[in-house]
C-alpha cells in the first residue's frame, strides 16, 4: 500500500523542513507543497483518510503498515497526544501547515501563541488522542465541583459593550470594567470557599470576550492567591480584563481569518500590546497598571515574545501573572485541529517551562492553585453558568 | 437685643427688603425651606456651619416652622412685624410661632410663616429604651427620630404650603379621614413618598424635604445604632417607594451640582441598596451623565445579590455597589471641566471617606513611572497616564532618568519626546530644581541644555535667595555659560534691588563675555554699599576703557578689599599717572599689606612723584641720610628701597640707593 506510507514519509520530511527553515522559505514551502499533492493523491482513492499512531505501530484506517513498524515519528506523534490524524475533503494546505506548526510547537515546546481568535475555525484535519469509544466521553468530561447559581451573561454583555465603546472611539469605560471586575469577584467569593467560574469558548467571534473575562478571574485568583490585597487584587483583574483591549483595533477579518496569516497580517496581530497600550495611555482613568499589563503580556521572562523593548527591563510582576493566566487559558481553549489541554498537562507545560517564558515564582504559584481550586472552577457558556 | 421701637430696628428692617427687592427682580416670591441647622434656598442649601445661618435656621426650627415666603412688594414695615415675632425666642416663651393660631402666620400681605404641625405625628419607637444607653447613643437615637419626624410632617403637611391658601385644621397637616389619621401610618415611608410625589413642583416644601433628606443621608452615614438603622431602612424604603420622576425632582432642588453629589455619596455609604441604584439613575437624569445600561444592569444584578445572596455574597455586592458608586460620581466629579473648589474637596471628601478609593490610593502595586515613560515611548503614544508619570519623575527628582530616556528619541516617537520635554523643561521646573540645597547640579544641566536663556529667570531668583556660597557659586557659573545673551535679563535686575541682588547681577556681567553695550557701571562704583561698589570695580577692570578709572575708584575707597581689588589690579598692568597721589597716600599710611602693595604699585610707575614719594618712606627725615640708610629698615622701608631701584636713574634716588648700600 505506498499511497498512505509515502503520505507519511512526505509528512516526515516536511516536519524536518518545518524545523529547519523559517515561514517563507522555499524548501519550506517545497516540502508543505509535496506533503499535500501526496494527501491529494491519496484521497482521490480514499476520501477521509485516518491514521492511528500506537507506538511502534502504524494504522492506516484499520489496516497496520507493515513498512513503517518501528517508524520513529510514530512514537514520537503518539507521545505528543497525537494518535489518530484524520482528513476530510475540506483539509486545506494551509489546514495541513497548522497542524504541522502545532506538531512542531509540541516538539520543541514552543511557546504558545494566545493572540489568535483563529483556532475556532472548522478545520481540515482533526487529530488527537484515541480510547475506547464510549469511554471518551466519559474521560473528556471537565470535572468541575463548584456551584454557582446564575448566569456571567451581564459581565459578557458588558465587556461587549466596552470593546464596542472603544471601537467607537467613545473612550474607555473604567467604571463598567471596575463593575465587572467586582461583579465577578462577587462570582468568586459569594460561596464559603472561594470558586474560580471561567466561561466555554461557544464561538470564535466570542473569543476576546470569554477570554478577557477568563483571564480576569484567573488572575485576581492567582493575586489573592499570592496573598496581595483586596485593591490589588481588583487592580489585577482590571488589568486582566483588559489584557487584550488592542484586538479591538485589529480587523475583524484578520481576528478571525480563517486560515494562516501572512506577514502582513502577523505583523498587525503582533502590535495588539502596543495598540492596547496606547488606548489606555490615551484614557484619563487611573490605569497605568492596566497599560503595562497589555503591553507586557506577551513577553516572556527570557525576553523572548513580542514586542521587543527599546529600553531593556524585567516585565512588571502584573504582566507576569497575567501572562501566566493567559497561556493558561489559551491551552484550556478547545481548538478544532485539537482539543483543550487537560489541566495537568497545560500546567506541567507551564511549570516546564517555568525560568524560560514564565516568571518561577509565579508559575509554581499559578500551578499550585490551580491544582488546589480545579475543583473549584465552574465552567459555562457565556450566556449561562448553570449549577454544574 | 434691642427692644421694641428701638430707632436701630427699623432701618435693619429696610436692610432686609433692600436685599429683598434685589432678590426679588427676576422672582414673584423667595421661600426659604427650614431644616434643622440649614436653610434650603432656591434648592441651594445653606453650609451648616455658617453661624449666622445656622442660627437663623435654628430659630425658626424651634418656632416650628418649615419655610417663609417673601412675596415682591414686601414692606419694610412687614419684615419689621415679622421679625419682631420671630425674634422672641420659642424656648423662652414656651410658644412656637408655628403653633400659634394661624392668623398669626398670615397677617402680612407679602410675607407668610408656614408652621410644621406637631399635634398627629410621632415617632413609633422601634425596640425599647435601653437603660444602658450612653449619652452619644441617646443623642444619635434623638437626632434620628427628629429627622424622621420632621421628614414625614414637611411631606405630610406639604399640600397647605404649596397652595398657600389656609385650611383647616385637620387639612392643614394634610391628613384627611381613613388611614392618614392613625398616627403609625403617618411615618410610613410609604404614605410620606406619596406626600411628596404630590409635591407641586418648585414648592418651598420640596426643598425643606431635600434639606431633611441630606440630613439623613448624613446621620445615617456617621451613626451605627438601632435607630440609625431603623432610619436607614425607612428612607431606603422611602427612596424606593418614590416615583423616578420624583426623585429625579428632589435631586435636581436638592442644590447645586456638588451638593446633589455629596448627597449621592451619603446616601451611596448610608442608604439600602436598591435604593441607592434608584438614586444613581435619578442623579444621572439630573446631573445629564450617561450611565450606561451595562453599568446599571451591573449594578442590578450587585443589587440582586446583595439582597439575595448567601450572607457573605451579601456582604460582598452590598459593599461593592456602594464603591462602584462613590467611583462613578468621582468620575461625574473629574470630567467637569471645572470642577472648582468644591470638586477638589469632593474629591478629596470621596478620597477619605470610601474606604476602598482610599485604599486603592495606596495600592502598592502600581506600575513605575519609569516604566510607563518607556513604554509610551516604545508605543509613541502619551496620554493622561504618561503625563502623569512624568510628573512623579519630576517630583521624585528624576530629571536624569527622563532625560536618558528621551535621549536619542526620534523616530517614530520623535513628537512625543518633544511633548514630554516641554512639560519638564520648564522654567517652572528650573525653579523646583533650583529651590533645593543641594542642588542637583545634574539636573539642572539637563534643564538648561533643554531651555538656554529660558532658565535664567528662576536661577537668577535663586541666586537672589539663596543664602548658600556653595549654591550661589553653581548658579553663578552656569548663568555665565549662558552667555552674553543673559546680560540684558541681568542688567534689568540691576534697578531698584537691594544690595546682594546688584552685587550677584554685576558679579554675573563681570563674568560673561561681553556686556551689553550700553551699560555703564559707574554708578554702582559710587554705591553706598562696599559689596556692591567692589563688584562694579571688578567688573570695570574686565573693561579696558574703564580699567584706569576703575583703579581710580578702587585706591580712594573706604573699603580695604575694594583698595586691595584696585591695588592688584594695577599691579597686574602698572601704575597709572592718575592714581600716583592715591597710591602714594595709601602707601604713606593704613594697614601693613596695603602700605606694601602701595609701594610695590609706585616703584612700578615712572612718575616723579612716585619716586618722592617712596623717597620719603625709604628715609625718615629726622637721621642723617647715611645712618638714616644704615639703621635698621621696616618692611615699608625696605619695599620702597627696593621699589626705587625702578627710578636708579633719577640722581637723588640713585645717591640714596649708594649711600644706603643697595645700588
Amino acid at each position: 500500500m505506498a499511497g498512505p506510507v509515502e503520505f507519511l514519509g512526505a509528512l516526515a520530511r516536511t516536519l524536518a523542513a518545518m524545523s529547519l527553515y523559517p515561514e517563507g522559505h522555499a524548501s519550506r514551502d517545497r516540502a508543505l507543497d509535496g506533503l499535500m499533492a501526496q494527501l491529494r493523491d491519496l484521497m482521490a482513492s480514499d476520501r477521509t483518510p485516518a491514521f492511528s499512531f500506537l507506538g511502534d505501530e502504524v494504522l492506516y484506517g484499520t489496516m497496520p503498515l507493515r513498512e513503517l513498524r518501528e517508524w520513529d515519528w510514530s512514537r514520537k506523534l503518539s507521545d505528543l497526544g497525537i494518535q489518530r490524524l484524520q482528513f476530510d475533503d475540506t483539509a486545506t494546505r494551509d489546514d495541513l501547515e497548522n497542524f504541522l506548526d502545532e506538531v512542531l510547537a509540541r516538539l520543541t515546546l514552543k511557546a504558545i501563541d494566545t493572540t489568535e481568535a483563529r483556532q475556532m475555525r472548522p478545520s481540515g484535519v482533526r487529530y488527537g488522542a484515541i480510547g475506547i469509544r464510549g469511554e471518551d466521553a466519559l474521560s473528556g468530561q471537565t470535572v468541575p465541583t463548584a456551584t454557582i447559581a446564575f448566569t456571567l451573561s451581564e459581565e459578557a454583555d458588558a465587556v461587549r459593550w466596552i470593546h464596542q465603546e472603544i471601537q467607537s472611539q467613545k473612550g474607555l469605560p473604567l467604571v463598567e470594567a471596575e463593575a465587572v471586575v467586582r461583579s465577578l469577584s462577587v462570582a468568586m467569593h459569594g460561596e464559603q470557599h472561594i470558586m474560580l467560574p471561567l466561561l466555554t469558548l461557544r464561538g470564535f467571534d466570542e473569543y476576546t470576550t470569554t477570554h478577557s473575562m477568563n483571564v480576569c478571574v484567573l488572575t485576581m485568583g492567582l493575586a489573592e492567591w499570592l496573598g496581595m490585597s483586596s485593591d490589588d487584587v481588583r487592580a489585577f483583574g482590571v488589568a486582566g480584563l483588559l489584557h487584550d483591549l488592542g484586538k479591538v483595533k485589529i480587523p475583524r477579518e484578520v481576528l478571525t481569518k480563517p486560515g494562516k496569516l501572512d506577514p502582513a497580517e502577523r505583523a498587525l496581530m503582533n502590535a495588539h500590546p502596543a495598540e492596547g497600550a496606547k488606548l489606555i495611555l490615551a484614557s484619563e482613568e487611573d490605569l497605568d497598571l492596566a497599560a503595562v499589563v497589555a503591553y507586557e503580556h506577551h513577553i516572556m521572562l527570557n525576553g523572548g515574545g513580542y514586542p521587543a523593548f527599546r529600553f531593556p527591563r524585567d516585565c512588571h510582576r502584573a504582566s507576569k501573572l497575567v501572562h501566566v493566566c493567559d497561556v493558561y487559558d489559551a491551552l484550556r481553549t478547545n481548538r478544532p485541529y485539537r482539543d483543550a489541554w487537560p489541566p495537568d498537562k497545560v500546567l506541567a507545560y507551564i511549570e516546564e517551562r517555568s525560568g524560560t517564558e514564565f516568571d518561577g515564582t509565579i508559575a509554581h504559584a499559578f500551578a499550585g492553585m490551580m491544582r488546589e481550586w480545579e475543583p473549584k472552577v465552574a465552567t459555562a457558556e457565556t450566556e449561562a453558568l448553570p449549577a454544574v | 437685643m434691642y427692644p421694641d421701637g428701638h430707632p436701630s430696628l427699623m432701618p435693619a428692617a429696610q436692610g432686609v427688603v433692600r436685599r429683598l427687592n434685589t432678590a426679588l427682580l427676576e422672582r414673584q416670591t423667595l421661600s426659604l425651606g427650614v431644616a434643622r441647622t440649614q436653610l434650603v434656598i432656591e434648592g441651594v442649601a445653606t453650609d451648616p456651619k455658617n453661624p449666622v445661618l445656622h442660627d437663623l435656621a435654628d430659630r425658626l426650627h424651634r418656632h416650628h416652622l418649615g419655610a417663609v415666603t417673601f412675596r415682591r412688594g414686601v414692606t419694610p414695615d412687614e419684615v419689621h412685624g415679622a421679625l419682631s415675632l420671630l425674634s422672641v425666642d420659642a424656648d423662652r416663651s414656651g410658644r412656637p410661632l408655628g403653633l400659634a393660631p394661624v392668623e398669626h402666620l398670615t397677617s402680612w400681605p407679602h410675607i407668610r410663616l408656614y408652621p410644621l404641625n406637631y399635634e398627629r405625628l410621632d415617632l413609633v419607637r422601634e425596640g425599647k429604651l435601653d437603660e444602658d444607653e450612653s449619652i452619644e447613643q441617646q443623642e444619635e437615637r434623638t437626632r434620628a427620630a427628629y429627622l424622621w419626624v420632621g421628614l414625614a410632617r414637611a411631606a405630610l403637611a406639604a399640600e397647605t404650603v404649596a397652595t398657600g391658601e389656609q385650611k383647616s385644621e385637620d387639612t392643614r397637616v394634610g391628613l384627611g379621614p381613613g388611614p392618614a389619621a392613625d398616627e403609625s401610618a403617618n411615618v410610613d415611608p410609604t404614605i410620606v413618598a406619596k406626600a411628596i410625589e404630590k409635591h407641586p413642583r418648585g414648592t418651598a416644601y420640596d426643598q425643606v424635604i431635600v434639606g431633611y433628606l441630606l440630613q439623613i443621608a448624613e446621620e445615617v452615614k456617621r451613626g451605627g445604632g438601632a435607630d440609625s438603622i431603623a432610619l436607614q431602612r425607612r428612607v431606603s424604603q422611602l427612596v424606593k417607594e418614590m416615583d423616578k420622576g420624583t426623585l429625579a425632582r428632589l435631586l435636581e432642588m436638592g442644590g447645586d451640582r456638588d451638593q446633589r453629589r455629596q448627597f449621592l455619596l451619603n446616601a451611596s455609604d448610608a442608604l439600602a441598596v436598591d435604593a441607592v441604584i434608584d438614586l444613581v439613575r435619578a442623579a444621572s437624569q439630573t446631573e445629564q451623565q450617561t450611565v450606561s445600561h451595562s453599568f446599571l444592569r451591573m449594578l442590578q444584578k450587585l443589587g440582586q445579590h446583595a439582597a439575595e445572596g448567601s450572607p457573605k455574597r451579601r456582604a460582598l455586592a452590598d459593599q461593592s455597589v456602594r464603591e462602584q458608586v462613590s467611583e462613578l460620581i468621582a468620575g461625574w466629579t473629574l470630567k467637569d471641566p471645572n470642577p472648582g473648589g468644591y470638586g477638589a474637596a469632593l474629591e478629596r471628601m470621596v478620597s477619605t471617606r470610601v474606604p476602598a478609593l482610599a485604599e486603592r490610593g495606596a495600592t502598592r502595586q502600581t506600575a513605575e513611572p519609569h516604566r510607563l515613560l518607556q513604554m509610551a515611548i516604545e508605543v509613541g503614544s502619551g496620554g493622561p497616564i504618561v503625563d502623569r508619570a512624568v510628573q512623579s519623575l519630576i517630583e521624585t527628582d528624576r530629571l536624569g532618568v527622563i532625560a536618558k530616556t528621551l535621549a536619542g528619541v526620534e523616530e517614530g516617537a520623535g513628537d512625543l519626546a518633544e511633548s514630554i520635554w516641554r512639560t519638564v523643561a520648564s522654567p517652572d521646573v528650573v525653579r523646583r530644581v533650583v529651590a533645593a540645597e543641594p542642588i542637583n547640579v545634574e539636573q539642572l544641566d539637563v534643564l538648561i541644555e533643554r531651555l538656554g536663556i529660558a532658565a535664567a529667570d528662576p536661577m537668577l531668583d535663586a541666586l537672589t535667595a539663596s543664602q548658600s556660597v556653595q549654591t550661589r557659586r553653581i548658579l553663578l557659573d552656569r548663568l555665565v555659560k549662558l552667555g552674553a545673551g543673559v546680560g540684558r535679563i541681568v542688567v534689568a535686575r540691576l534697578s531698584d534691588a537691594s544690595w546682594f541682588v546688584q552685587r550677584n547681577m554685576l558679579a554675573i556681567l563681570a563674568e560673561l563675555p561681553e556686556r551689553p553695550a550700553d551699560f555703564d557701571p559707574r554708578p554702582f562704583a559710587e554705591h553706598n554699599d562696599a559689596r556692591v561698589r567692589r563688584e562694579a570695580i571688578r567688573l570695570m577692570l574686565r573693561e579696558p576703557t574703564f580699567r584706569d578709572r576703575a583703579i581710580h575708584f578702587a585706591l580712594k575707597d573706604e573699603d580695604p578689599r575694594t583698595v586691595r581689588v584696585g591695588l592688584a589690579a594695577a599691579l597686574e598692568t602698572g601704575c597709572p599717572d592718575s592714581v600716583v597721589p592715591l597710591a602714594a597716600s595709601l602707601a604713606a599710611s593704613g594697614t601693613t599689606d596695603l602700605r606694601l602693595m602701595a609701594i610695590r604699585l609706585l616703584g612700578t610707575s615712572r612718575n616723579p612723584a612716585a619716586a618722592d614719594a617712596l623717597l620719603t618712606i625709604a628715609v625718615p627725615p629726622r637721621k642723617s641720610l647715611i645712618s638714616r640708610m644704615r639703621t635698621a629698615k621696616t618692611p615699608e622701608q625696605r619695599a620702597a628701597i627696593t621699589a626705587l631701584r625702578a627710578f636708579a636713574d633719577n640722581p637723588r634716588v640713585k645717591r640714596a640707593l649708594e649711600q644706603a648700600g643697595e645700588s
